[in-house]
């Protein structure tokens, strides 16, 4: 059972500390709080404006969208649509994780309806997708408005994948 | 709309639309993701059979696919003509194919040119070309906007 403390004891124990560390205690003047108000607004729009966190909160939706095609049945499309193979969505898994060292987060991470996973970009008129296929074949695809689209085959490779990354990276920011 | 003794109705004009519901998931900035999109034999309802909500309902059951969005593109520009690479040339067209509960059913089929015959699955690469076609021109089509 805890025993009561008096409360002068209390007061008396703070007087103490008060006289200890006189600066703890300092009521600040009315230009010290307002600099203190100003400095953590601008932290905070600073944090708000930064790429990197905001990158950040993109790759984790990105997976928290990768995840929820791991639930999915045959005909989630409703049109009889294969679900994505647990092999399809670890590809995808890995492409997330070069996009995520290359500070390229995706616009989304979806099922395909052709069976297998898609990460789309899309910056305006831009657009460009990686799809992984079931069979484990991979394409990339880009286009721009309604200008001629460009699709390749990607090899399983980091290689071959650092390179569409970089190719759709530069189609994104043309 | 129950087809009952009805047959199908082989032409379509090329100014008539079909139409398709989607999910939010492949509506990415307003933008229709052909990664939403199968071939072959993807399903439509016709314009001149259907209404573009019906396409909201199930085929076969009592079920409305509520939050869903629709698009249409119209016949011309489901039609198109692709190589595959290989010396063969692919053509893609639609095919009013009614199933019990709905007359209005339409099917998207690719036929090898030369061969005369249909061709149940054409490479990925194909496949992607022409779903990436088709949702360049879906996505200018937004009937119904899902409700994300």
């Amino acid at each position: 059972m805890p025993l009561p403390v008096p409360q002068q004891e209390i007061a008396d124990l703070l007087q103490a500390d008060r006289l200890l560390h006189p600066p703890i205690y300092e009521t600040f003047s009315q230009p010290v709080t307002e600099a203190y108000r100003n400095m953590r607004e601008i932290i905070l729009q600073a944090r708000e404006r930064s790429m990197y966190l905001s990158n950040q909160d993109r790759f984790i939706a990105a997976l928290n969208e990768l995840q929820k095609t791991a639930g999915l049945q045959y005909g989630w499309d409703s049109y009889g649509a294969e679900a994505p193979t647990p092999a399809s969505a670890s590809i995808a898994k890995h492409i997330l994780s070069i996009l995520q060292q290359s500070n390229m987060p995706p616009s989304k991470v979806a099922a395909s309806a052709e069976g297998g996973v898609g990460i789309c970009f899309v910056e305006g008129e831009k657009y460009a997708d990686i799809e992984i296929f079931n069979d484990g074949e991979m394409l990339a695809t880009t286009y721009r408005g309604d200008s001629e689209a460009r699709i390749w085959d990607l090899e399983s490779d980091d290689a071959s994948i650092t390179e569409a990354i970089k190719q759709i990276r530069a189609h994104l920011s043309a | 709309m129950i087809t009952g003794e009805r047959g199908p109705q082989p032409e379509f004009p090329a100014s008539e639309e079909v139409y398709r519901r989607f999910q939010a998931e492949h509506f990415v900035q307003n933008v229709l993701s052909n990664i939403g999109l199968p071939f072959p034999r993807t399903s439509f309802n016709r314009q001149s059979l259907s209404e573009p909500e019906d396409v909201l309902w199930h085929d076969q059951e009592d079920r409305r696919f509520e939050g869903w969005g629709v698009f249409a593109v119209t016949a011309a520009q489901t039609r198109m003509c692709l190589p595959t690479g290989d010396g063969r040339t692919l053509n893609f067209d639609l095919e009013h194919n009614p199933l019990p509960l709905n007359y209005s059913h339409t099917e998207l089929k690719c036929i090898d040119v030369d061969a005369q015959e249909e061709v149940k699955r054409p490479s990925n690469k194909v496949r992607k070309e022409y779903r990436v076609e088709l949702s360049r021109a879906a996505s200018k089509q937004i009937i119904i906007n899902p409700q994300v």
